[in-house]
């Protein structure tokens, strides 16, 4: 098929545009973050780590990052364990299954500051509001969805011949259990968490309504900044932000390629 | 390897391994009843808690209607400029070779994981007057003086296209990806010209992707607080920044009121397209 | 395997009675088969015969409704699949993603509690008697077809079962690797000694494999027995169609093992009676018919006159289609090598069989 110049010139140009506006915003934190400039976004000719260092020695940065680390890990454990259990079970069930689990994606679908106002009122009358458990909670449900499809998908690809072959062959059922099937899920468990932890260390909508001064999390703290003063030390923080980010999307990469090719 | 597909038993699920299902989604059921039903239907007691007077307030007000008609109008917006955005870029994702196509791949999911915080004070950085925008412009020689771009609606709009876009492309991508080549031929070879042949053909098939990712970013746009919080004007509040106002201020049934309207809203939206998609889906046979 | 390959004691197995239901259909009804230790028996059928359904049934798959399984003289009923000893081998193999090819031999044995270590030795001698020991570090996803189901057969042999099972494992397969698999199979299954109960719907591939032969259909076995038997006394027309070509005529039956149809009557060995006035079927094998050139038009028993209308050249064989004058079709198969002149289409040709060639079965 040949194609007519101008129509491809056209098209390659927008996409070009495009990409370009997708990754300018994404990874201009970056240099803003080296820039001497100590104005955010305008850009001299020195170079410098001292927005680094105000953020590592600031105390209030680390002990957001202290809490963002906390919340995190206890939603992706919780949402991990919860997630994967109910998982396994929607396998096993039939339609009606099905249908409860699509309801378990519904977190998904309502808008985060719903369910911040939500919590909120709930959390006032256990007194849950500014307690890293309340943070953990409210990030599990928003996490569970990611798990289950993650879970849910492992499960799926996981043909029960599998089952049969293995007792054909001696397993008890809990052998096949741990020998057999779990094994085979781990990928997708792994997937679910990471995807868990991230959907945690980035959550801001919620952490907003239920966080106080003493449980902010890395994001709020950023919030709260961006909208008294905006300084490049918040660059720093939005690189190092990606990078967390990046390192988990690539743990995944590498999580599915090893499984992949071995 | 090549798994067989096993006569399993459709009553029950295909593991009938170990015990009962139910007890192993139990825990998950009885998570979200506590932590995520029972918040909203608390939210719809404490809107109630001045009878209907809170939604009748809200409802007559001119202010408020002004900040339903904003959302509706930005979100719509969003989804248009997206759409127009987003679909040449899927298409050339589907046109390219396998190595461009990943490198495009990857700049629609990259955003994803830079959080949407840092994204939104990106743009702050970028849009200011002082900012590389308005230093390019003028480079460009396009204006003499800075554009006021932050906290105005063009603003706003901006940043959440650059949000959303991922969400339009990706759908629009997988629904390209699976229209047949060869009808396109097919409908080279029955006389049709290529405008013809993308506007009767091409478009038409299209059609799910299209309406999947302005769904999703259109329900997404309803809901959003942090970047029109950042990057609107202050006149053309969206819902989000109302809501998260009257908690500020200690409004928690206006607020609660204002939530149910936008669940409602987005709830209805989707059952709308929903019932929709199924109508064209069964015309078309 | 142990390094001497001694010969096991293959297993005795006995279904009697054996019936499975889903809802209201009958899968398999009332199965009876007694198989001799050592023997290897294809069950052969259509698709959704039962013989899948009785296979699983052996494995402890599924359960009876009714019937009992007993091997070697224990009923097995209702023992869960993992306590049967009961080699299985799959229609797609079955091999575990996750572990190496050598892991996944070594598998039952360590279930039976070998150790590690004699295990993957264990394991790596059945790799070699497959002759797959250089891929036995590799997953079952860089194996090609033929080798996974090698690999599949080592699994499943390694723990020297009494019984094998095996649930059309070529399928899979192309032509020529089917048949070199064929070949290797029953080599290992002669060498380990097991009994094996084959399923497959591949009727050459039964014919080249078995001991004996249990046709399915619809839930039933029609037949049992050897290639033989259901070749040359198919004690049912649906054996005898699925058994082999064959010309299959239908007419009335005269009572004394003789049958009237369209142009021909066909009298059979005198034990096939089938009651006068009956419907009955004639079961001609191509192989017995013989050609001449129609000179004259004297009618006799165990003959059919008319027109050649096909040939089909079979490079061995070569096959003629006639159309008798009544409107029936008799197939013969002529070996090339024989004198006899080649017939075209159209030409007027008697075919004759003798009376002992052909068999009468009630329709």
């Amino acid at each position: 098929m040949t194609k007519p110049p101008l129509r491809w010139v056209a098209l390659t140009t927008a996409t070009v545009l495009t990409a370009c506006f997708l990754l300018l915003p994404t990874l201009v934190v970056v240099p803003m973050s080296f820039n001497g400039s100590s104005t955010l976004g305008v850009f001299d000719s020195t170079w410098t780590t001292r927005w680094y260092d105000e953020l590592l020695s600031s105390s209030a940065w680390r002990t957001a990052a202290f809490n963002s680390l906390q919340v995190a890990l206890g939603s992706t454990v919780l949402a991990t364990v919860l997630g994967t259990l109910a998982a396994w079970g929607f396998s096993k069930l039939g339609i009606y299954g099905r249908a409860v689990q699509g309801g378990s994606i519904a977190p998904v679908i309502v808008p985060p500051i719903i369910l911040g106002v939500g919590l909120y009122s709930v959390f006032l009358t256990w007194q849950l509001n500014g307690t890293v458990l309340g943070l953990v909670l409210a990030h599990t449900v928003l996490a569970i969805p990611f798990v289950v499809i993650a879970v849910g998908a492992s499960f799926a690809q996981l043909d029960p011949v599998y089952e049969r072959a293995a007792a054909s062959l001696g397993a008890k059922p809990f052998q096949t259990l741990r020998r057999v099937i779990l094994p085979l899920l781990l990928p997708g468990v792994v997937a679910g968490a990471l995807f868990a932890f991230v959907t945690s260390w980035d959550e801001v909508v919620v952490s907003i309504f239920l966080t106080d001064a003493q449980t902010r999390t890395l994001p709020v703290e950023m919030w709260i900044q961006v909208r008294t003063q905006v300084t490049p030390t918040l660059a720093a923080l939005g690189t190092c932000l990606l990078l967390v980010s990046s390192l988990a999307l690539i743990a995944m990469q590498v999580l599915r390629r090893s499984e992949r090719d071995d | 390897m090549t798994v067989g597909t096993a006569p399993a038993p459709r009553r029950r699920g295909r593991h009938g391994f170990g015990g009962g299902g139910w007890v192993l989604v139990l825990p998950l059921i009885a998570f979200l009843a506590v932590f995520f039903l029972y918040p909203l239907v608390q939210m719809a007691r404490e809107s109630m808690s001045g009878g209907f007077s809170t939604y009748e307030s809200i409802m007559t007000s001119p202010v408020y209607r002004k900040v339903f008609w904003n959302t509706l109008t930005i979100a719509g917006a969003t989804t248009a400029i997206c759409l127009v955005l987003a679909y040449p870029y899927a298409y050339v994702m589907n046109r390219v070779s396998p190595r461009v196509r990943l490198a495009l791949m990857a700049f629609v999911l990259l955003p994803f994981w830079a959080s949407l915080l840092v994204r939104s004070f990106a743009w702050i950085a970028l849009l200011q007057d002082s900012g590389l925008v308005n230093q390019a412009l003028q480079g460009l020689g396009l204006t003499d003086e800075p554009l006021s771009l932050i906290r105005t609606t063009p603003g706003v709009l901006i940043g959440m296209v650059h949000i959303m876009l991922p969400y339009m492309v990706l759908p629009l991508y997988t629904a390209m990806a699976r229209v047949d080549d060869r009808l396109l031929l097919a409908a080279s070879s029955l006389g049709a010209t290529p405008l013809r042949r993308f506007v009767r053909v091409f478009l038409p098939l299209t059609l799910p992707g299209l309406g999947a990712g302005c769904l999703l970013v259109f329900t997404i746009s309803l809901g959003f607080y942090i970047t029109p919080a950042l990057l609107g004007a202050p006149s053309q509040a969206m819902l989000g920044e109302v809501i998260a106002e009257q908690v500020e201020q200690f409004g928690l049934s206006t607020a609660s009121a204002l939530g149910i309207v936008l669940l409602t809203g987005t709830l209805l939206v989707l059952v709308v397209v929903a019932l929709f998609a199924k109508r064209i889906g069964r015309s078309s046979r | 395997m142990t390094e001497n390959s001694t010969v096991t004691t293959g297993a005795a197995l006995t279904l009697s009675g054996v019936t499975k239901r889903f809802g209201d259909a009958v899968a398999v009804r009332e199965v009876d088969l007694e198989l001799m230790p050592g023997e290897f028996l294809t069950m052969l059928g259509p698709s959704g015969s039962g013989k899948t359904t009785t296979l699983n049934m052996v494995a402890g798959f599924l359960q009876p409704d009714a019937g009992r399984v007993v091997l070697d003289g224990r009923e097995i009923t209702t023992t869960p699949a993992h306590a049967r000893n009961i080699g299985v081998v799959f229609q797609n193999y079955a091999l575990f993603p996750h572990l190496s090819a050598v892991r996944n031999v070594a598998f039952p044995l360590e279930m039976r509690g070998v150790g590690r270590k004699e295990a993957l030795r264990r394991a790596h001698g059945a790799l070699e008697l497959v002759e797959l020991e250089k891929c036995a570090d590799r997953r079952p996803a860089q194996l090609s077809g033929g080798q996974q189901q090698r690999v599949a057969l080592a699994r499943a042999f390694v723990f020297e079962p009494g019984l094998l099972l095996m649930d059309e494992p070529l399928g899979a397969l192309d032509k020529r690797l089917r048949e070199t698999m064929q070949l290797e199979i029953m080599r290992l299954c002669r060498r380990v000694g097991s009994t094996v109960v084959y399923v497959t719907h591949d009727q050459e591939e039964a014919l080249t494999m078995s001991d004996r032969i249990a046709i399915y259909n619809e839930g039933v076995i029609e037949q049992l027995g050897t290639a033989e038997d259901l070749y040359e006394r198919p004690a049912t027309t649906f054996v005898a169609d699925f058994v082999g070509d064959s010309t299959i005529l239908s007419g009335q039956s005269l009572g004394d093992g003789t049958v009237a149809g369209d142009g021909w009557v066909a009298a059979g060995p005198e034990r096939s009676v089938v009651p006068a006035g009956r419907r009955a079927s004639v079961v001609i094998r191509p192989e017995m018919v013989r050609l001449s050139p129609a000179e004259d038009t004297k009618s006799a028993v165990n003959q059919m006159t008319g027109h050649v209308t096909d040939v089909v050249y079979l490079g061995s064989q070569v096959k003629y289609i006639v159309t008798g004058d009544g409107g029936d079709e008799v197939h013969a198969k002529i070996a090339r090598s024989t004198q006899w002149s080649r017939f075209e289409r159209g030409d007027r040709v008697n075919a004759t069989w003798a009376s002992e060639d052909c068999v009468v079965l009630d329709s």
